[in-house]
């Protein structure tokens, strides 16, 4: 049977099995998790009060609400003329000229992305990956050329104007740094706080902390998870240095990391370096559609 | 259905043999869900893990409204999205990460689940995301469109438009692959 006559019935067959490594790695971690949850449903004292408030589905838009008035609170007290707003941090990272976004996992070392942006030299170079399974993609407008390179293999085609509009469209004002595109996209309940605490802030030397806080509803569930995204702000320059995303389900007590950025300047030389190991010096990059060959080797 | 409340409510008192049986009964699916979406087979297999352990952790919030499997198919799709949001911050459209791995040796591993499966799951990473979930939520998860409509909310025409325009590009695709 060819796929293309029955793709419906192909699709349908499709069986992919988990590896019992998997298995036994989603099952504990899963174990541990019920225990949490069903040590946070025995009766309590103190939080639970709290908690239970929290539960309770009339008791949502309320807490909501008196999250919002809390938030405006926070807002005013903790922010002094010297804080940096986020509309303030957008800016300045807005203008930042090169900038090169890590993306990790947490707990892990080695970025699973990473994405280059030379304002200059209107170049955006995206790694994900990394080693020999890396994969390239770099914007080169000036050329007006996009090349890929995956397993040793260049590809390269022409930037039409549909694609540059949506290279444009894509470079937003928190790119690649937050979980939320643009500004207007923060819940309205969300609350900005800067975070006074020595012991955070000195992960990231020389810099200020702030947190954004806000809840949200899983669309299939009444499950409400709260977000907390923690950025590293260097104190001279008001750039960006760190962004941490964390996350907290009802029953939990703390937040969890679960992933975050290194945001560096780079030079352009510095870009131009790279770009030059991966996909070989400028001249051979040109808007001629469908080149495949080896990095760095002249036609 | 009373089998699933049945696990539920042992889940809630902290049974882990209810959440090995419903694990057990359901990770298969969701996983080929995930990887058909994602085209990234690790990357199936971390959202399949958020998922368990987000609802082993949440278990005192979760009031079904409907079965447990559309629960948890709804869990996964939520989660594949996030990723794409996330993919999307970093700006490169993932159509052409999808369409770059599917020229290549991509990362849905064929050797273990089969060439036809590598074909099929190449050939969805290069439809967009809407019509690829509509298919996949149909065929895998054996959900009727108008149930789809109800989860993404948006109207059953428009369901049936992805999944009728997302088959046909899926064999317009396959076909030129096989002419190769």
């Amino acid at each position: 049977m060819s796929s293309a006559d029955n793709i419906e019935r192909a699709i349908a067959e499709l069986n992919m099995t988990t590896r019992a490594e998997t298995d036994e790695r989603i099952l504990d971690d899963a174990f541990s998790a019920l225990r949490g949850a069903v040590h946070v449903q025995q009766p309590s004292t103190g939080s639970g009060v709290w908690r239970t408030f929290l539960k309770s589905r009339i008791a949502v838009p309320a807490a909501v609400a008196a999250m919002i008035l809390i938030s405006f609170a926070l807002f005013f007290s903790t922010l002094s003329k010297d804080a940096v707003s986020v509309e303030e941090l957008c800016g300045t990272f807005g203008n930042a000229g090169n900038v090169c976004v890590s993306t990790f996992k947490a707990g892990q070392t080695t970025p699973y992305q990473q994405v280059w942006t030379s304002q200059s030299m209107k170049m955006r170079l995206f790694k994900a990956g990394s080693g020999n399974q890396a994969q390239f993609a770099l914007w080169d407008i000036p050329n007006k050329v996009k090349m890929t390179m995956y397993l040793s293999t260049v590809q390269s085609q022409e930037l039409t104007d549909q694609m540059l509009a949506e290279l444009e469209k894509s470079v937003t004002q928190l790119s690649g740094i937050s979980p939320f595109s643009y500004i207007r996209d923060i819940p309205e309940q969300a609350q900005w706080n800067r975070i006074s605490d020595p012991t955070v802030s000195a992960v990231i030397p020389g810099s200020e902390v702030y947190e954004l806080l806000w809840a949200q509803q899983d669309s299939a569930s009444e499950v409400v998870l709260y977000r907390k995204w923690r950025v590293f702000v260097d104190a001279g320059a008001n750039l960006p240095k760190r962004a941490e995303l964390y996350v907290m389900s009802g029953s939990e007590q703390e937040y969890n990391l679960e992933s975050f950025v290194i945001i560096t300047y780079p030079g352009e030389s510095e870009i131009q370096d790279i770009v030059r190991n991966i996909f070989g010096p400028r001249d051979n990059r040109t808007d001629d559609p469908g080149f495949i060959g080896t990095p760095g080797v002249r036609r | 259905m009373l089998e699933e409340k049945r696990l539920i409510q042992e889940l809630k008192r902290g049974n882990k043999e209810a959440l090995r049986r419903i694990y057990m009964e359901y990770k298969d699916n969701l996983l080929t869900i995930a990887v058909s979406m994602l085209h990234d087979t690790y990357a199936a297999e971390d959202v399949l893990h958020d998922v368990f352990v987000s609802f082993a952790g949440g278990i005192g919030n979760i009031q079904l409204r409907g079965s447990l499997k559309s629960y948890l198919t709804a869990s996964i799709v939520n989660r594949v999205r996030d990723q794409f949001r996330k993919k999307k911050h970093h700006m490169v459209d993932l159509d052409e990460a999808g369409q770059f791995a599917s020229d290549s040796d991509g990362p849905v591993r064929s050797a273990e689940f089969g060439e036809e499966a590598g074909r099929l799951t190449d050939a969805l990473a290069r439809l967009p995301l809407e019509q690829r979930e509509t298919i996949v939520l149909h065929l895998n998860a054996g959900m009727k469109f108008k149930e789809i409509a109800q989860m993404q909310k948006i109207p059953l025409s428009t369901v049936q438009g992805r999944y009728r325009y997302g088959l046909e590009k899926l064999r317009t695709i396959l076909k030129e692959r096989a002419k190769k």
